[in-house]
């Protein structure tokens, strides 16, 4: 029978990362959960890489396709509705997040065959968050490669600028 | 992640409650709604409410944020979106008028903490012979109102549940 272990957790607090850890090769799928992630710079875009041995992968080597859901107007007929994002050094889980009290996003991360070093890295991301400004909800759906065979050993999340004020971060493994 | 509880839907009525099942144990929570069927020849949406912690009474007011992708196998695409809803749409996918079963997966954020409910939801079913639907949600609920349990709510207040389970998983 398969289980889902929890691997990592951490909950932030004005940190500059966080970086969930233990993705072997017991694991073919692993997925990170968080939730009332919030930044200290009002309008900060949450980010991840893979990390990989004790260090953060940021070679410009991660290519997302991103669709958006938006609450404040309809999504699917205007130029950045839908996004190709090539070449890039890491990922955007958001656009500008609300900092105000409450919960600034929340997301799931399913990464798959992060471990076999012989073979890229691919990601499905599902999130959704406040704006800034005045907030309304945007959901962001992607998919991203990791166009490298690499052995990842773990996943690394930020803000683009400033630390994460608050949030609660969990990495699953689905051992088969 | 943990089984908090499952239940069979009850039949002949337009909605289902589920109570006491979000709390402070848990930040996340799945809800998964399989092998929903309609009792009569009515193809609609099964959408959700949730049930307020202090009286267990669904949350009615406009404050169901949303944006959802609409796929359609014989059609095109749509997208539907509000800001002050009274409800989050097809979050368990609909009920066909030919029995063939429907269902959906939510994943809701702190609905019983004092501040937002994030929400995210894939649901799927035959709409109408053999019209196929997914959607594809995300919404929120800026308040701080605690929210422990949940409600499956077709769409057309005429249409029945003929059955179905739904199942609560605290996931972190």
């Amino acid at each position: 029978m398969s289980k889902y272990v929890e691997l990592d957790t951490d909950t932030a607090s004005n940190s500059g990362s966080i970086t969930l850890t233990g993705i072997t090769s017991d694991y073919p799928l692993v997925v990170a959960h968080y939730n009332s992630v919030l930044p200290v710079t009002d309008g900060a875009d949450l980010m991840f890489r893979m990390h990989e041995g004790g260090s953060d992968n940021s070679n410009t080597n991660y290519n997302s396709g991103v669709a958006y859901q938006r609450s404040d107007r309809d999504f699917d007929d205007e130029d950045g509705d839908n996004l190709g994002l090539g070449d890039r050094n890491a990922v955007n889980l958001t656009g500008s997040t609300h900092d105000g009290t409450g919960q600034g996003s929340a997301g799931i991360i399913y990464i798959h065959n992060a471990s076999n070093g012989s073979e890229a890295t691919y990601v499905q991301s599902e999130t959704v968050y406040l704006t800034d400004g005045s907030p309304f909800m945007l959901g962001q759906n992607a998919g991203t490669v990791l166009r490298e065979a690499t052995t990842v050993t773990g996943i690394t999340l930020f803000f683009d600028t400033g630390n994460i004020s608050v949030g609660n971060f969990k990495l699953f493994g689905l051992k088969n | 992640m943990k089984l908090i509880k499952a239940e069979t839907l009850d039949t002949g009525v337009n909605f289902h409650d589920v109570t006491d099942v979000f709390s402070a144990d848990y930040k996340e929570y799945m809800i998964v709604v399989s092998g929903l069927v309609g009792n009569e020849s009515t193809a609609t949406g099964a959408n959700c409410r949730l049930l307020k912690a202090s009286d267990d009474s669904a949350e009615t007011g406009t404050v169901y944020e949303y944006g959802l992708y609409s796929l359609k196998a014989e059609t095109s695409n749509s997208v539907s979106r509000d800001t002050d809803d009274t409800r989050w749409f097809n979050t368990f996918g609909g009920v066909d008028d030919g029995a063939q079963a429907g269902g959906g997966v939510l994943n809701l954020f702190c609905p019983f903490d004092s501040h937002n409910t994030f929400a995210m939801w894939n649901g799927t079913n035959h709409a109408g012979g053999p019209n196929f639907r997914s959607y594809w949600g995300k919404g929120v609920i800026l308040n701080t109102t605690s929210y422990s349990g949940i409600r499956v709510d077709l769409n057309e207040t005429a249409a029945r549940i003929g059955g179905g389970v739904i199942s609560i998983y605290g996931v972190c």
